[in-house]
């Protein structure tokens, strides 16, 4: 008997040591979630890890701070590492924001000759950097093949879909995001990647054009 | 201003005498005159002055302007303190009410239930999570119990300390595909409910966590020390047996000996993740045909299980198997040992771009009472009215021993919000 309980003490010890190990091994300093992220990364997670289990959630449907609480639970849930949740807060806290709105998204007219201007005159370069855009940002939910890998994601493929319309609705969808009908997700602006310029969404509308386009 | 007034009043006197013809100052009358125009002129240019005046009032200036859009774009940016709050607070859960029409037990609203889920961060270091669970009785009280209530401690980007009730990690299905809007069906297949084949809760500590990733393959763990669960038996046809294993948390244990389990998930692509479970331990008997009963020998407990889940596009597919285990003692009120076994598939797509979803699920649950056998098939179509408000009908077709309840077909009605 006395022999067992040493086992057991033996054994709670052991639990206690691991704990301690395993934290001290991998220990970091104390971090809030939102003082790193990288949103491309995160938009990647968001899309592969969320739907295993349950209905995408539109990043619009929270605020920054109570999305800082769902992703803390989902840490423990899900079984996220640290960086994995930072990176997909960032995400979601960039998604969730309105679109700034530029003067090239005013009107048709003035979109026509600042903000699309260009579009149509691919080269190697634009179609080059359109690409790396669209594995940086877009890839996470629309699929390496451009069919969509999240619920509600439209087919690019699709010679009467999404990219059948104008390059100025494009450009204007994606910077001001957008929802497809039928759909329990919307497309955040900018993809959620708020670091991509004017020039970088016409390099990937080239891009998808001339990849996916008919 | 005054001064202004005068010097605007004498420049215009002037201008008018330089301009007037000399003939004007010929006479006094008309140097009368020449007054009395002036005194006009000076009135009427006074209410022009305070016309102005008033109109300067009531027209904003272009430093106004510029002042009230700085008011604006601030007011438009968020409070900093929001940005930098250490301490967060945050309220989910979900609810549901179900409409069940049975072949034995008639049809009826049978379910109310509402989850509220707590969750306190303190920055990156502390979460308390914790689940209320309500629900109303036949005959209409309500039940409270506390689903689960942690104290998570983030150690590391790897390492979460977790110590209080938590949802057990075998399996999938308890601790992550319970709450109504996520689950697929109005429904929990049989044996994965509660008192069935796999555990629901227990206290203790569990390190939980995911590994550095290896290229595109992620893994994630739990291990868990706990109190462990308790056994209940009854009095049948003057023999005593094991009737099922009481798996849901004590703060007591009884049998003086902790159970340690875990769960290990491996995602060899980012769309499917495998995971293996096992609990070992012991447990004793505590109820006796409803009863507290005590001096009971402990005996062997043991869980297994597995479980995968692959999601493409609309398409979700997912399988687990449970098997709970309860060793023989011949010292015992109950000394037969007993197994509780149950599985399931279940495929999920949903029809885009509209909103509905369809679902069919089998499931096999094996009891040591016959009575309590059942196979399952479940089919079921949902309205996905956004991501969490679902309306759910499912028809299960049921078989298990004739005239027993396991034996019945259901119909169900399930409205669901996750919040």
């Amino acid at each position: 008997m006395k022999n067992y309980i040493h086992i057991k003490t033996a054994l709670h010890a052991g639990v206690l040591i691991l704990a301690f190990f395993l934290a001290t091994a991998g220990a970091q300093a104390e971090k809030h979630p939102n003082e790193e992220g990288d949103s491309a990364q995160g938009a990647k997670l968001w899309a592969q890890t969320c739907s295993r289990c349950h209905n995408m959630r539109n990043p619009k449907e929270f605020r920054d701070e109570l999305w800082v609480a769902i992703v803390t639970h989902m840490r423990v849930r899900a079984g996220l590492t640290g960086q994995d949740t930072r990176n997909i807060l960032a995400f979601l806290q960039q998604s969730n924001s309105v679109a700034r709105k530029s003067s090239f998204t005013k009107s048709s007219t003035t979109s026509e000759s600042k903000g699309i201007a260009g579009i149509g005159v691919s080269s190697q370069d634009v179609l080059a950097r359109g690409k790396t855009v669209f594995e940086e940002t877009c890839v996470a939910c629309h699929g390496d093949d451009g069919k969509g890998v999240v619920p509600g994601v439209p087919d690019f493929i699709d010679g009467n879909g999404v990219l059948s319309q104008s390059n100025e609705v494009l450009f204007n969808h994606i910077v001001n995001g957008f929802e497809s009908p039928g759909s329990t997700l919307a497309m955040p602006p900018k993809g959620g990647n708020e670091d991509l310029s004017n020039k970088d969404i016409k390099d990937v509308i080239e891009y998808l054009n001339a990849t996916f386009g008919s | 201003m005054y001064a202004k007034r005068i010097i605007t009043t004498m420049f215009l006197v002037t201008a008018l005498v330089i301009t007037l013809p000399k003939g004007v100052f010929a006479n006094g009358h008309d140097l009368e005159s020449l007054k009395n125009t002036v005194e006009q002129l000076k009135t009427q240019l006074d209410k022009v002055q305070i016309q102005l005046k008033a109109q300067e009032e009531k027209t904003a200036k272009k430093k106004d302007i510029r002042d009230l859009k700085q008011k604006i774009e601030q007011s438009s940016i968020r409070p900093v303190e929001f940005e930098i709050n250490d301490s967060i607070v945050h309220l989910a859960g979900y609810s549901s009410v179900t409409f069940a029409d049975n072949d034995g037990a008639g049809d009826r609203f049978n379910q109310v239930q509402f989850s509220p889920i707590f969750h306190y961060q303190y920055k990156d270091l502390m979460m308390l999570e914790s689940e209320l669970e309500f629900d109303i009785g036949l005959d209409g009280s309500t039940t409270v119990a506390l689903e689960y209530l942690t104290l998570d401690l983030f150690l590391s980007d790897y390492l979460t300390v977790i110590a209080g009730k938590f949802l057990s990690p075998v399996g999938q299905f308890r601790q992550n595909l319970h709450p109504g809007w996520i689950n697929k069906l109005p429904s929990a297949p049989p044996g994965f409910g509660h008192d069935g084949a796999t555990p629901i809760s227990d206290v203790g500590l569990q390190l939980r966590g995911a590994l550095p990733p290896l290229g595109n393959v992620r893994t994630n763990y739990s291990f868990y020390v706990a109190n462990g669960p308790e056994l209940e038996a009854i009095t049948e046809d003057g023999e005593v047996e094991l009737e099922g294993i009481i798996a849901e948390g004590f703060t007591r244990d009884a049998d003086g000996t902790r159970v340690y389990g875990g769960r290990i998930g491996v995602l060899p692509i980012p769309e499917l993740e495998i995971g293996i479970s096992g609990v070992v331990g012991k447990t004793e008997v505590t109820v006796l045909d409803g009863a507290a009963f005590g001096d009971e020998p402990s005996r062997r407990y043991r869980v297994w299980g597995a479980d995968f889940a692959w999601k493409y596009k609309g398409m979700g597919l997912r399988g687990e198997y449970v098997r709970s285990t309860i060793g023989e003692v011949t010292a015992s009120v109950a000394p037969a040992g007993a197994h509780w076994r149950s599985w399931y598939l279940q495929g999920a797509y949903q029809f885009l771009p509209t909103k509905w979803e369809g679902v069919v699920r089998y499931t096999d649950f094996d009891s040591p009472h016959a009575s309590e056998d059942q196979k399952q098939w479940a089919a079921g179509v949902n309205y996905l009215f956004s991501s969490n408000v679902i309306a759910k009908f499912a028809y299960e077709f049921n078989e298990g021993r004739v005239g027993k309840s396991s034996n019945d077909d259901t119909a169900l009605l399930q409205m669901s919000f996750g919040f």
